[in-house]
């Protein structure tokens, strides 16, 4: 019986580590995504050229 | 060759997930389907003839000869029917390779990815200039319902109990100088490839061929050098087979803009004479600045690859536990429909097999072409045929036994050897007829391989009964991790903390 119950305790705990590591996850890659969506909307991001060294004449 | 015709046949084989060494998913895949050509074709010892090509130059010292690469295909079967030869020749796309090395920082990393998974945010807007207008994204894409985040969070407690039980105890094996468990490495090297697909970078910077590019483009790049090979070479039809992940990657090479096709080849490939029907250009320069991958500096900004001449001799794609539908509520962005889609022959099929067991592979729903689209002459379009199978009963199993004819090795009760998928394949690569004509056909009851569809087409009552037995066994198998959790608690962690505890008493104490 206290195998059983250490295992729902197992079982509470991990979920509850799952839980926040993916309210975490979440809450970062969507301060990412907003960052890139306002970064595309300003027309900073894959419309100018990528700066490359002079080239030898 | 002995005064008969000779029919050339190329296929393509594409692996998924995986630490495969080169070769070595060719070497066994291409195993399978030459025994089943021996056994279909090969009445007489000399009706089918298998040669391998060694390389030219050996490592030296090396423990075996290497086998051709490149353009070459190492593995040929020659087939001798009633009125010609047929020459099949099997390529390898082989990317293994550009998964990341094992590091503590990997495992870290893969673990955290793991656990919190079920907290993926999905973003659908592609970022590449012109990519809205030359692509979309498959129907459905980004609809992740709360059903799909809880089974990811169920995976992701299997993760940590495997994390906290299992990797601890291979810590304490590798402390006692005992050989670990390979489970939890094989684990993390199989998966961290998925994870791999879609990072920006790659842990200590991408292959040297795009070192400023995610690692995804690197194994694009293996595909479409591949399938530009081919596409060159002197065969009158080609394949592509393709596992797992690899579907994924094939989906990728398939589904390539025409503007970015030559962006992935090198300059001798780009001006080889051979490639010269291939070569095109558009009417208007595009934007060159900002492409994935980059543009090379021998390329204009209007030179593209005809995808028309490309896929002039291609004649299908088979997708064998193929994750597509997993992407396309994950990671849309990373699988786009080329909105050009009829540039495929009519007679090219796409053939989807599942075993509703798999927990990677599914029914695909959301890639059918455009229904505005109308081809052109003798021009089709890629849509899906979706067949279910027993490939096996067991979970994980019945995703690497799909090709196997083995009873013994995939635990498979059918009775219809003589249908398996793989017999197909080799009938379908030797005779160039219609596979989807061949699983129509072939007997579909509780006893066969093929699994039957219910009345309207969809799937049958057998087919959500066998998933939902993979359902009991992620059940069983989390009963079992949980077990080994709690012994490894007390064996392991509990002793270990209570060493751990008593020594630091011990010099707090002296």
């Amino acid at each position: 019986m206290s195998y059983l119950l250490e295992a729902l305790w197992l079982w509470a705990l991990t979920a509850g580590v799952v839980l926040a590591a993916s309210v975490i996850h979440y809450v970062i890659a969507s301060a990412r995504l907003r960052e890139l969506h306002e970064h595309l909307e300003e027309q900073k991001l894959m419309q100018q050229p990528r700066e490359r060294p002079p080239r030898p004449a | 060759m002995r005064g008969m015709p000779v029919e050339k046949v190329a296929v393509l084989l594409v692996h998924g997930i995986g630490e495969q060494k080169r070769f070595e998913h060719l070497e066994g895949e291409t195993r399978k389907i030459v025994e089943a050509i021996l056994a279909d074709y090969g009445a007489r010892r000399r009706d089918v003839t298998i040669t391998l090509r060694t390389a030219a130059g050996d490592a030296y010292r090396g423990e075996q000869s290497s086998w051709v690469s490149g353009a070459d295909a190492p593995l040929h079967a020659l087939v001798e029917l009633p009125a010609k030869i047929v020459d099949i020749a099997f390529h390898e796309v082989w990317w293994a390779d550009v998964n990341e090395a094992l590091t503590l920082g990997k495992q870290v990393r893969f673990w955290l990815w793991g656990l919190s998974l079920a907290g993926i945010t999905t973003y659908n807007v592609p970022v590449l200039p012109g990519a809205l207008a030359a692509t979309r994204l498959p129907d459905q894409a980004g609809k992740l319902t709360c059903w799909h985040r809880a089974r990811m969070a169920f995976v992701g407690i299997l993760f940590g109990f495997s994390a906290f039980s299992i990797a601890l105890v291979n810590l304490i094996l590798k402390r006692l100088e005992s050989s670990p468990l390979p489970l939890t490495n094989v684990m993390v090297n199989y998966l961290s490839a998925v994870k791999l697909y879609n990072q920006t970078k790659r842990a200590g910077g991408s292959p040297m061929d795009g070192p400023d590019e995610p690692p995804r483009v690197a194994v694009r790049r293996r595909m479409i050098r591949a399938m530009i090979d081919i596409a060159t070479g002197d065969c009158d039809r080609w394949y592509i087979l393709a596992h797992s992940l690899g579907s994924v990657v094939a989906w990728n090479g398939l589904m390539e803009t025409g503007e970015a096709l030559p962006n992935y080849l090198d300059e001798a490939r780009w001006n080889a004479p051979a490639m010269a029907p291939l070569r095109g250009t558009t009417a208007a320069p595009f934007n060159v600045t900002a492409m994935m991958p980059n543009r090379p500096v021998w390329l204009g900004a209007q030179e593209i690859v005809d995808r028309n001449a490309l896929f002039a001799k291609f004649r299908g794609i088979l997708t064998y536990g193929a994750p597509l539908e997993r992407f396309c509520a994950l990671w849309a962005t990373e699988i786009p429909i080329n909105c050009n889609e009829d540039v495929f022959a009519a007679d090219t099929e796409w053939i989807n097999v599942y075993d509703p067991s798999d927990p990677v592979g599914t029914w695909l729903a959301n890639f059918n072409p455009s229904p505005t689209v109308v081809p052109g002459p003798g021009k089709g379009v890629l849509k899906p045929r979706n067949f279910a199978c027993r490939a096996s009963p067991v979970l994980l199993l019945s995703h690497i036994c799909y090709l196997s004819a083995s009873r013994a090795s995939s635990l498979r009760t059918v009775n219809d050897q003589q249908h398996l998928l793989v017999h197909q394949v080799a009938q379908w690569l030797v005779d160039g007829d219609s596979l989807a004509g061949r699983l129509d056909a072939a007997p579909k009851t509780a006893r066969t391989f093929w699994m039957p569809f219910a009345a309207n087409g969809g799937p049958s009552v057998r087919m959500r009964l066998r998933a939902y037995w993979r359902f009991l066994q992620a059940g069983i198998a989390a009963a079992i991790l949980t077990v080994l959790t709690l012994l490894s608690l007390h064996y392991v962690v509990y002793p270990l903390i209570k060493l751990i505890w008593d020594w630091v008493a011990r010099v707090l104490s002296s």
